[in-house]
């Protein structure tokens, strides 16, 4: 009982805390006010490593959204895993990624990012790892090793930095790229981001993910690990610009993603590939040289995602632990609160006007269009834009108003005080969240002063996805596309998980084998083992006895061994009048 | 150094012998860091092999053990026989053997060939990759306490020497050192690559620490103070991590009497503190945030990088290896369904949980005076 009060303070606690970095981040943004503390360690041939906190209105909000998600999903997991013995492990891992996020955030200084990243990738692979399932271990095991290659990045790019004599962004910006060695501390960076990010190359992590407890996946991998990657990209944003490598990857995320999602029927990986394509689009903003826009939409992106995941994990608790969409339906009457929210969610996701999913990614939208990308991009971008809303109502559709299922009846009144509540803060969030934070922090130049023809555009690419949504459900396409190649290779999201693991395993074990036959093999015959045997041999050939060989043999080295001593002995004597063979044993120098 | 080294020396057994033979390695291994003297410093080098060795025939496990003391000990032997005669020359030459003294009115032949027997005998300490043969079969055939100091301050000493000896060879390292860190670099991929199919885990965890001395190796023979430094640091963050690592398999080998990963599994059940300790003592090991491991590594990374820009292609598949094995031991000993050959179902008992906090404080903290190395 102690523990759960516990658990519900702190959670209170931490949520309290982070309204109060909100809002002192708008504070920060409206008084353009930046703060900076500076605490030296130590320094070494020139190169002063430091600790610096920063704060101006990005990092204080962005730590914000972190501390308020993480104080809702605090309260909440205290009813979602209620009878878990371990609780005390979860809030302590909860407090170290919280702690290591912040690490990242407010921090200019590559060391400190450095630190928070290596914490990040750890505390991440013991929430995916907290279940002891073999699915939770590979999954775990494959988000480390993604997260792994970028903090190996990062690494390097303090290396690369030292050229420049400092690790500080700002000082990084200001030198921009002069020669190839500041470029590539860039370039690593960027693939650190993307590696925590999950774009194209590195994508498999974060649907396989999920198998981490619903809260984390709702704290971690929604909202806040992945969101790290683009803060980081965002930070050295000014020197990238405009990347084509970038637009191309986060294209490639969005669409893969969006047509995996589609046809996905896993409810939290639906929510995960989701995520993957939301991360596209902000990846694609970003890489189009539009940082804020970018973290406007990070930042609503994880208030509804969040809030998305803790409703899937009603739905899951309502269906008897089931994840699949088919087996989880029609829980309208059993769970309406829950349904309530789940709608608001989804439908800021799709951008339904004047959610706070709109703001963000009608702007997205918009400044694209201005931009003048080409028609290809465009078509691309529009029609995943649509499969947004396709794969949003059709989650809605299944949960809402699909078939009850096996077990779906079991629970109703499955709303507990203490799951409702915490998650009304994240609702209040989803809903208002995204106007609030277009008053404060939406770049000036990019005020789209069209009244009605500025919820034109996400309107009807939102009726657009409605119609075809309903073309899908008529058609029962996933009938058609049952046995075909194309369903096969959405379904792995086009082989991006046999590239990260079976192909790379195989590899492994191939090399491994190899270099350990030559290791045992080679190595031993022709070193120690091999000559052991060979000396042995040879002293069995001049004396019948073995032993008595040996004997005959070490001595014999002995031998010679005391007679090159001695004549370097007398040798010394010789050359040298001052020998004192006490002395020089013992510490006279 | 000398001060981390005190700190792993334990009792594990109170047995008369057997305490004597800790006492007597340990006195030899602080003589040999406290001597000021190269004659001494190889004196009590090579007077640590007796009582590791008597300690692996004496105390080990398994028959293997007696193979295990005569590869541990004639490997090192040949190793470290030319560097007295070499020592005597030198002597001969210069009429000094305090360390630190650079060496002068030597002829270049005597860099090239004595140079190469007095990194050689380090090397074989250490051990370095394509003489480390001696490592895992010493390692596993010791007893606990025997691979702790083995791997806490045994090989520390070959480091050492080295960075000892950096001053008298210091032509030397200008012109070897393309090869030996080349060497440094490759073995820490080739050991990444044969830690993934051991199934040992005293087996994996020696092979990891070839991987660490390498990097160590590396920095050292870049001949730049960061590399100095981070490999200082390295040595003692590797004393540290590993010796705890070593620890830790005997804990479990305790509990279920097999070393083999296969059978060591679900023990996040069974001893869930052990679980949490032994996954800082791995973080420590990938060098992961806020341990001294981290510390020493960028140092290192940046003065090996600094080398050569190639390296940059082959350096983070040695680190990224690192991982792949280290969390595969990780995993597999804490997951899964478990209990396939149980035998005690103890916790962790307060000796065992003091002398793995011993082993984890340290690493957590001396980060915040990384000075100390500078």
């Amino acid at each position: 009982m102690v523990s759960s009060l516990v658990r519900f303070y702190l959670g209170v606690i931490v949520l309290s805390f982070g309204i109060l970095f909100f809002v002192v981040g708008v504070v920060l943004e409206l008084g353009l006010v930046v703060l900076m503390l500076e605490w030296g360690f130590y320094k070494i041939s020139g190169v002063s490593i430091k600790f610096i906190l920063l704060m101006d209105w990005v990092s204080i909000t962005f730590s914000g959204v972190v501390i308020v998600i993480s104080g809702v999903v605090l309260i909440y997991r205290g009813y979602y895993m209620r009878g878990d013995l371990n609780f005390y492990r979860f809030i302590i891992l909860v407090f170290l990624f919280v702690i290591s996020i912040l690490m990242i955030v407010i921090s200019p200084n590559l060391i400190r990012i450095l630190l928070g990243w290596d914490g990040l990738g750890l505390v991440s692979y013991c929430l995916v790892i907290y279940y002891q399932r073999d699915k939770a271990l590979n999954s775990g095991t494959i988000t480390i090793l993604t997260n792994r290659i970028g903090d190996i990045a990062l690494l390097l790019a303090l290396r690369w930095a030292i050229l420049i004599g400092g690790w500080d962004i700002t000082y990084l910006e200001g030198w921009g790229s002069r020669s190839w060695g500041i470029d590539l501390v860039f370039v690593l960076m960027v693939l650190a981001g993307l590696t925590k990010s999950a774009q194209v190359p590195f994508s498999a992590w974060l649907p396989a993910a999920i198998a981490a407890p619903t809260p984390v996946s709702a704290l971690v991998h929604s909202s806040t690990l992945v969101t790290a990657g683009v803060y980081l990209i965002i930070r050295v944003s000014r020197v990238i610009y405009i990347s084509e490598l970038l637009i191309f990857l986060s294209l490639l995320t969005m669409i893969l993603a969006g047509l995996g999602a589609c046809f996905e029927k896993d409810m939290k990986r639906i929510i995960a590939l989701s995520t993957l394509s939301q991360l596209g689009v902000i990846m694609f903003i970003l890489s189009l040289g539009m940082s804020e826009l970018s973290y406007f939409h990070l930042l609503t992106h994880a208030l509804f995602k969040s809030l998305l995941f803790l409703c899937a994990g009603l739905y899951i608790h309502g269906g008897v632990d089931q994840q699949d969409t088919r087996g989880i339906g029609n829980q309208l009457f059993g769970l309406p609160v829950v349904g309530c929210y789940f709608l608001t969610a989804n439908l800021s996701l799709a951008g339904f006007p004047f959610m706070s999913g709109f703001y963000s990614k009608d702007l997205i939208f918009e400044v694209f269009e201005i931009q003048g990308v080409g028609l290809f991009l465009y078509v691309i971008v529009c029609i995943s834009m649509l499969r947004t809303v396709v794969y949003r109502v059709r989650l809605l559709f299944y949960q809402v108003v699909g078939e009850i299922g096996p077990r779906g009846g079991l629970i109703f009144r499955d709303e507990v005080k203490l799951a409702i509540y915490p998650m009304f803060v994240l609702f209040l969030m989803a809903t208002t969240g995204g106007s609030f934070l277009s008053w404060v922090i939406q770049p000036i130049l990019l005020i789209m002063f069209s009244g009605l023809v500025k919820i034109r555009l996400t309107f009807i690419v939102f009726l657009l996805g409605l119609l075809g949504l309903t073309y899908w459900l008529g058609q029962n396409v996933f009938l058609k596309f049952k046995r075909g190649v194309f369903l096969f290779t959405v379904g792995l999201i086009w082989f991006v998980y046999n590239l990260s693991t079976a192909v790379l395993v195989k590899w492994l074990i191939i090399v491994s084998g190899l270099v350990k036959g030559v290791d045992q093999g080679w190595m031993e015959y022709y070193g120690g083992q091999g000559r052991g045997k060979w000396i042995l041999l040879r002293a069995r050939g001049l004396e019948a006895n073995t032993e008595i060989g040996l004997g005959r043999l070490f001595l014999g080295l002995t031998g010679l061994t005391i007679c090159i001593l001695l004549c370097f002995y007398r040798y010394s004597l010789k050359r040298m009048c001052g020998w004192r063979p006490l002395g020089d044993f013992l510490f006279v120098s | 150094m000398i001060i981390g080294s005190l700190g792993l020396v334990r009792l594990l057994r109170f047995e008369w012998e057997f305490s004597f033979l800790i006492y007597l390695l340990f006195l030899m291994l602080v003589l040999a860091f406290l001597s000021n003297n190269l004659i001494g410093f190889y004196f009590y080098f090579e007077a640590s092999l007796i009582p590791t060795f008597l300690i692996i025939i004496g105390y080990g496990y398994q028959p293997e053990r007696i193979q295990a003391g005569i590869y541990f000990i004639f490997y090192t032997l040949i190793g470290s026989l030319p560097l007295l005669i070499l020592i005597i020359y030198y002597y001969s030459e210069v009429g000094r053997l305090s360390i630190g003294v650079y060496l002068k009115g030597m002829e270049v032949e005597f860099y090239s060939l004595g140079g190469l027997i007095l990194v050689g005998a380090f090397l074989v300490k250490m051990p370095i990759y394509v003489v480390h043969l001696w490592l895992p079969k010493a390692h596993v055939e010791a007893p606990v306490a025997g691979s702790i100091i083995l791997a806490g301050v045994l090989l520390k000493l070959g480091g050492y020497g080295l960075g000892r000896v950096m001053g008298i060879i210091g032509g030397l390292v200008a012109r070897l050192r393309g090869y030996v860190v080349g060497l440094a670099l490759v073995g820490i991929v080739v050991v990444g690559f044969i830690c993934c199919q051991i199934g040992d885990l005293k087996a994996l965890v020696a092979y990891s620490s070839v991987a660490h001395m390498g990097l160590v190796l590396g920095g050292l023979f870049r001949g730049l103070k960061w590399g100095v430094t981070g490999g200082l640091a390295m040595m003692l963050a590797h004393g540290l991590s590993s010796s705890g690592l070593f620890y830790m398999v005997n804990v479990y080998y305790r509990r279920t009497g097999r070393r083999s990963l296969l059978i060591n599994n679900g023990m996040l059940k069974m001893i869930p503190i052990a679980s949490l300790i032994v996954f800082m003592l791995c973080a420590a090991n990938i060098s992961a945030p806020p341990t001294l491991n981290l510390f020493s590594e960028f140092f290192l990374i940046i003065s090996v990088l600094k080398f050569e820009v190639g390296i940059i292609l082959f350096f983070p598949l040695g680190s990224f290896l690192g991982v792949v094995f280290i969390l595969y031991l990780f995993a597999q000993r804490q997951h899964g369904k478990g209990g396939l050959s149980v035998v005690s179902f103890i916790g962790l008992t307060s000796l065992e949980s003091i002398v793995l906090v011993v082993h984890l404080v340290p690493l957590n903290i001396i980060f915040i005076r990384g000075s100390i190395f500078i």
